[in-house]
């Protein structure tokens, strides 16, 4: 990938949360665990795996929301993995991200004027009355009717919330924008609306994207390329349409097949994928998935198997691919 | 749907919340019957009616301000809504088992697993502490769960949430219920976990004979599991019919259009399509059909006059004008 073209890098990247007993450290919860990947301008990247694999905390060290253990964080060319706070807050104007809960997401004392400006105020952007103009613009941009300006939050639907979400994300003029499951609290009618509207934004504005979703119908139709996570590490990095045709992982392949599809042609049994996820604090040797991998050998419980590319810009962290 | 008497028969079920603002009309003349050893599936976006349908054969709503107004619940042409307070608490859990939503929130975190399953079986079983935990465990066996003996005695905080909403199946099924009604239950799940608990119930279901009830906002599960389909919106039932005819023919718009919104691996769109504006409120309720204001089809007759749930010629139930123009008598209770 030539380097101008990459946005957002993340090189050997672990996040590890101690846990403590008594005070002291007793071991930890590896919930990122070197993890690499890269970003490119204007696109998205989805990155999927279920609950406790580690996307919501891989996206959150990516803008520099939570603190890293060990790798780097490389943002617009620049290294930002031990960047100050005070030192990030230029970068913020670039890298934004927009929340899964629309409820608990918006302070509730503020209009919505107050919370899409609110970026804006930080970054000393526009003067007063040009914010004003440019609230209105945004509201416009992301389907909300800007007489609703001096509204309160609790007035809106949870659609209209997101959308409030979106325009307080896209303010600023972001490069990037990390999307934390930016549509599972919302009805279904209601998710194809923001969807279109993220992707609209995208291609009028160039953002980039990290769509982190457990959903994979909907990470499938959003994104360039897809990162499946399991238990902190990525298993598999490909172009979507990899994941139609060519999955090669066997978490991949389980996951693909357990969502349930609409429609009755392609119905036949699969054998789901026995037992729950090990406990992050204590985690197998080995490769990480091979407690519930049905293809397990003697070496996947001894080698951690390297993510590799086996074809072009498809990677897979498997010994048998 | 079928000549045999059906196991639930549900007729005119109206359930209405009493509230400042007016009545909220939650659930409005619905009918459904769920035969023997079928699944039923109900699927709606949040407000349309789906869980108050639930509660309500359960009488579990809440009164005041929620009250069921009108209708039949023959479980086996016994009206249950006529029961005594102390005869429906034999029903709950006994003859109709339920399992909800959110594993953490159901199960009691101060009592053992085995403990709350042995509650159940001694509330409606004629059997000793011996033998219902026998029993408790031989439920835990059933459902999956290694080592039985030992989750027997364990808090539900120490399960994962998979197997929580597995004891909470175990839970429904220990008195052998003949219907089991499910809320959502693999909507808190990881995918992989929902297949396995999907799974399960369909197991279950075979060995066991009962019918099920499956509520949930996910097509998809529904098309994995239901043999009939109610699509609600607003408080009314919209389409009813075979699962599959349903899903592969849909013929009120907005069945049609909620399955064309929901992305999907098969057919690769460039955008999805998308049904405008929101579910309306259920105390102000548009006049004529419900769906009116976002359905792409709207004619003048569907903003003044409210459509009939009428039967198709394959005994398909729809409520929209372009399929036929009955219109729907005046609610006896507005």
């Amino acid at each position: 990938m030539p380097e101008q073209e990459v946005l957002m890098a993340v090189e050997r990247l672990d996040k590890w949360f101690p846990v403590r007993k008594m005070g002291r450290a007793r071991g930890y919860v590896k919930a990122v665990n070197d993890v690499s990947l890269q970003i490119r301008r204007g696109e998205t990247l989805g990155i999927v795996g279920e609950s406790g694999c580690g996307k919501t905390t891989l996206g959150r060290a990516m803008i520099r929301l939570t603190d890293v253990t060990d790798g780097r964080v490389v943002f617009d060319g620049q290294d930002i993995t031990h960047l100050s706070e005070k030192e990030l807050r230029p970068l913020r104007r670039d890298m934004q991200i927009i929340f899964q809960d629309p409820y608990s997401s918006l302070n509730p004392r503020m209009t919505v004027g107050d919370i899409i400006s609110e970026p804006l105020v930080f970054q000393n952007m526009y003067t007063p009355a040009e914010r004003i103009e440019r609230v209105r613009e945004l509201m416009d941009l992301c389907g909300l009717d800007p007489i609703y300006i001096r509204r309160y939050p609790h007035e809106f639907s949870g659609g209209q919330r997101q959308r409030i979400g979106i325009a307080r994300a896209i303010a600023v003029n972001p490069k990037f924008v990390l999307c934390d499951e930016p549509v599972s609290a919302l009805d279904v009618s209601i998710q194809s609306q923001v969807i279109n509207l993220l992707m609209d934004l995208q291609s009028r504005t160039g953002i980039a994207y990290a769509f982190i979703s457990h959903n994979l119908n909907v990470v499938y139709h959003v994104s360039r390329r897809i990162a499946v996570l399991y238990l902190g590490r990525v298993v598999e990095l490909a172009d979507r349409e990899d994941f139609k045709t060519n999955r090669a992982h066997p978490y991949t392949k389980a996951l693909f097949e357990a969502i349930p599809q609409v429609g009755f042609d392609e119905q036949q049994k699969r054998a789901p994928l026995t037992g729950d996820l090990p406990s992050p604090v204590d985690l197998p040797d080995g490769c990480v998935f091979h407690t519930r991998c049905p293809y397990t050998q003697p070496r996947c419980r001894t080698e951690v198997p390297e993510l590799r590319e086996i074809d072009r810009g498809h990677f897979v962290a498997c010994h048998l691919v | 749907m079928t000549d045999k008497q059906p196991l639930l028969k549900v007729r005119n079920l109206c359930t209405y919340f009493y509230t400042d603002e007016g009545i909220v009309y939650a659930l409005d003349d619905v009918s459904f019957d769920v035969a023997r050893g079928q699944t039923l599936g109900i699927v709606g976006e949040s407000g349309s009616g789906k869980s108050v349908t639930a509660l309500s054969i359960m009488r579990l709503v809440q009164t005041p301000p929620g009250r069921i107004v009108s209708g039949t619940v023959e479980l086996l042409g016994d009206d249950i809504l006529k029961k005594s307070k102390k005869e429906m608490k034999q029903i709950r859990g006994g003859k109709i088992g339920m399992i909800f939503q959110e594993p953490m929130t159901s199960l009691n975190p101060v009592y053992t697993v085995g403990n709350q399953i042995m509650e159940s079986i001694l509330l409606h079983g004629d059997c000793d502490r011996k033998q219902a935990r026998e029993r408790a465990i031989e439920m835990l066996r059933l459902v999956g769960i290694p080592l039985p003996e030992k989750r027997f005695g364990e808090y539900p905080h120490q399960l994962s949430g998979g197997m929580r909403q597995r004891v909470m199946i175990a839970i429904a099924l220990s008195c052998n219920p003949q219907l089991l009604i499910c809320d959502e239950p693999t909507t808190a799940l990881d995918v992989t976990i929902q297949a396995q608990i999907l799974e399960l119930i369909n197991e279950l279901k075979q060995k066991t004979g009962a019918s099920v009830i499956m509520i949930t906002h996910d097509l998809g599960v529904i098309s994995r599991v239901a043999d009939e389909v109610l699509v609600m919106y607003a408080g009314k039932a919209m389409e009813y019919g075979s699962a599959r005819d349903v899903f592969t023919q849909p013929r009120h718009p907005y069945t049609a259009a909620l399955l064309k919104s929901i992305p999907n691996l098969e057919d690769d769109v460039e955008r999805l399509h998308v049904i405008e504006g929101m579910v309306p409120s259920l105390s102000k309720r548009p006049a004529g059909c419900l769906f009116n204001p976002r359905c792409k089809h709207v004619m003048p007759v569907c903003r003044e006059k409210r459509p009939a749930l009428t039967a198709g010629p394959d005994g398909r139930l729809v409520r929209c004008f372009l399929q036929s123009d009955a219109i729907e008598k005046e609610e006896a209770h507005a």
